[in-house]
């Protein structure tokens, strides 16, 4: 079936998707978004339940989750493994709201440290494009932090609560940096949303609707303004013309009926692992390696933060279950490099709240706090309500044997080949790492915790994945030019983070609907000759 | 919150039975807490357990003790850990034992405490130590 032409073909609906279509409305051509899942009901979040700690249907890994939208990962060969979600909104209905920008060096690594690659653009030329998509999230903080450039228009900073003081007075102690992180979390009513209620996990979705998950700040604007939004349906390639240019896509819809959209512009935003697979999907006689990889590296260079995890228990209760889980403070001590510390580049330091009772229980006796048999209650009570834990953001460099391929047995419920990754730590990370926890050690030790558990860098997951598809001037070393257009089709363009060239040490979310809304002025600034050489 | 019906539980009663012992053992009952053997929270327990049967079955075959299951089947003691945790602290007599609110976070959430700001004000002296390069346009 065909269904009638559009102006520009949107894939994927998530942070990045959403604000490509928002941002694309100011053109008025008809756009059109595809998306393979669904919009997710507030009162489906697994807060409105008893069983809000137990609901495998909005786990972050879609191995585990495994709705019929979602598309396995073969994550074997990798000590990270990747969570995401599918469905409008995207990754971020599950991400904790943590909202930290790119550094400014960290666009120009080769230059300064000479590790990885300089970006084709600077923090200055995403800098109006933080801030619009800060006025479209809605971002809460306190200004003057001498850890990261300024910025305005700030909500009210989220509460630390217990734990987060108990854990600020540590870095106060070592004199080391520290601010409350910047949080997509309206803590007042904020463009429809109300406030935060506190509820505690984040990361299975929001019930009040105050944390900034796409579904509910860019899309109904952007539906407002005319964009048409079609959920289940999943895209199964990108189909092109004799002459090389992209004519639209083949997807399958939620009946399981192949359907035929065409398209002048096609844009994907699958983010860093379903954007390659796409492309490495769609073969033809014209790209028989995939589309847009003339230069072989569609689905390299995979990033996907090292992190270090360290947990600390106290002697008193933290209160730590009560308020936005991932967002309370963060450092930038060992943000940018210092070569003495035996590395290049750096990492954040953020500071999780406590969770609840089932999962402190999980964590605890993977890590071998809390024990089976008479000791198991009194243990209990000694660690629940009274761990804190800072997980390090490192940055990882980007390498080329860190990738996505198409897993040859693997598919997902349509029968499209799924993802498969493969993922090793370089030295600089493993060195990294080390680091980090040593010094996440040093700050719970400072706050007074009473027992400092090893620090977990293995089996850790990330949704932060970066790179595949990066972004240069040189089309033999990169996928997509400067303003985010594939150097092979020159009507095929990548809004999310696989076009980032390095990965910063602090979560993407709001450097990739940055960059996304980058790329969309850009296609406004050039409408008439956009396909031009 | 058990969904799985007995018939559609894919151990047998002899399974069923170690299993149990083995939740007992994990977390023995202790005045006012229940033990994760008891047949309410046991029932979610076996509804985890049962979306990894294989693993939990052919764990169990070889099996001559569950006292050193840990270091004999570590992959299986894992999951089931995770599964017996995943019951055992959301059961109503566990959380007001432990003195925990039993309802569901929305819509009541949760107070948090104004915090003290001047918390902030060593580090507010400091002067800004991120390295100010890279304002310049790409173009340039």
């Amino acid at each position: 079936m065909t269904n009638d032409i559009v102006d520009v073909l949107i894939i994927g609906a998530g942070a990045s998707g959403a604000a490509m279509a928002w941002s694309l409305t100011d053109t008025r051509m008809k756009i059109l978004c595809l998306e393979q899942g669904d919009w997710v009901k507030p009162t489906d979040y697994p807060t409105n339940g008893r069983d809000w700690e137990s609901r495998p249907d909005f786990a972050g890994s879609p191995n585990v989750r495994c709705r019929p939208e979602d598309y396995p990962i073969n994550d074997a060969n990798s000590p990270i493994k990747p969570v995401n979600f599918n469905g409008v909104g995207g990754g971020t209905v599950l991400y904790m709201a943590h909202f930290p920008r790119f550094h400014p060096s960290d666009f120009r690594t080769k230059t300064l440290d000479g590790v990885g690659e300089d970006w084709p653009l600077s923090y200055g030329d995403l800098e109006p494009f933080f801030a619009e998509n800060d006025r479209m999230m809605g971002v809460a903080g306190i200004p003057g932090d001498p850890g990261v450039p300024a910025k305005e228009g700030l909500l009210p900073p989220v509460p630390l609560g217990v734990l987060g003081e108990t854990v600020a007075n540590g870095f106060n102690q070592l004199d080391w940096h520290w601010w409350p992180s910047e949080s997509a979390i309206a803590t007042e009513a904020f463009r429809g949303r109300d406030k935060c209620l506190n509820l505690g996990p984040c990361a299975t979705g929001c019930a009040q609707g105050a944390k900034a998950s796409t579904d509910i700040t860019y899309w109904p604007e952007a539906i407002r303004r005319g964009v048409e939004l079609r959920t289940r349906c999943r895209v199964r390639e990108i189909t092109v013309r004799a002459d090389g240019f992209a004519d639209g896509v083949i997807y399958v819809d939620a009946d399981g009926i192949a359907q035929r959209q065409k398209a002048e512009v096609v844009i994907v935003a699958g983010n860093a692992i379903g954007t390659p697979r796409l492309l490495l999907n769609s073969t033809s006689n014209l790209f028989p390696d995939g589309l847009a990889n003339s230069s072989g590296l569609v689905g390299r260079n995979l990033m996907l933060h090292a992190m270090a995890l360290t947990q600390g228990v106290f002697d008193k209760p933290l209160k730590g279950y009560q308020g936005p889980i991932g967002c309370s403070l963060w450092s930038k001590e060992f943000y940018e490099t210092d070569l003495r510390r035996g590395f290049a580049r750096g990492y954040t330091m953020e500071i999780l709240r406590g969770s609840g009772p089932v999962a402190a229980a999980q964590m605890g006796m993977a890590t071998g706090v809390l024990p089976w048999g008479e000791g198991h209650h009194e243990a209990f009570r000694q660690m629940f309500d009274r761990t804190a834990a800072i997980c390090a953001v490192c940055e990882d460099l980007p390498e080329e044997h860190n990738r996505v391929t198409l897993d040859p047995e693997l598919t997902d419920s349509d029968g499209i080949p799924a993802a498969r990754i493969d993922y090793q730590l370089g030295d600089n990370s493993q060195k990294m790492l080390r680091h980090a926890g040593e010094r996440c050690t040093e700050v719970l030790n400072a706050a007074g915790a009473v027992f400092v558990a090893p620090t977990i860098t293995s089996g850790v997951v990330s949704g932060h994945a970066m790179g595949t598809t990066r972004m240069g001037r040189d089309a033999s070393s990169s996928v997509v030019n400067e303003w985010g257009r594939s150097h092979d089709v020159k009507n095929l363009f990548i809004a999310d983070s696989s076009m980032f060239v390095t990965s910063g040490g602090v979560n993407p979310t709001s450097t990739l609907q940055a960059l996304s809304l980058y790329v969309a002025d850009n296609i406004k600034a050039r409408l008439a000759n956009l396909f031009d050489d | 919150m058990v969904t799985l019906i007995s018939s559609e539980i894919p151990f047998s009663p002899d399974q069923r039975q170690r299993l149990q012992e083995l939740s007992d053992l994990m977390i023995p009952a202790s005045e006012p807490m229940p033990g994760a053997g008891d047949s309410e929270i046991f029932a979610g327990t076996l509804e985890t357990l049962a979306r990894h049967q294989e693993l939990v079955v052919q764990t169990l075959d070889r099996l001559e003790s569950l006292e050193d299951i840990q270091s004999v089947a570590p992959d299986f003691a894992q999951v089931f850990q995770t599964a017996v945790a995943t019951s055992y602290y959301r059961d109503d007599r566990v959380l007001e034992g432990l003195g925990l609110p039993v309802r569901a976070p929305y819509p009541e959430g949760h107070e948090v405490d104004k915090t003290d700001w001047s918390l902030l004000d060593p580090v507010r002296k400091r002067e800004p130590f991120y390295r100010n390069v890279g304002w310049d346009t790409g173009d340039d």
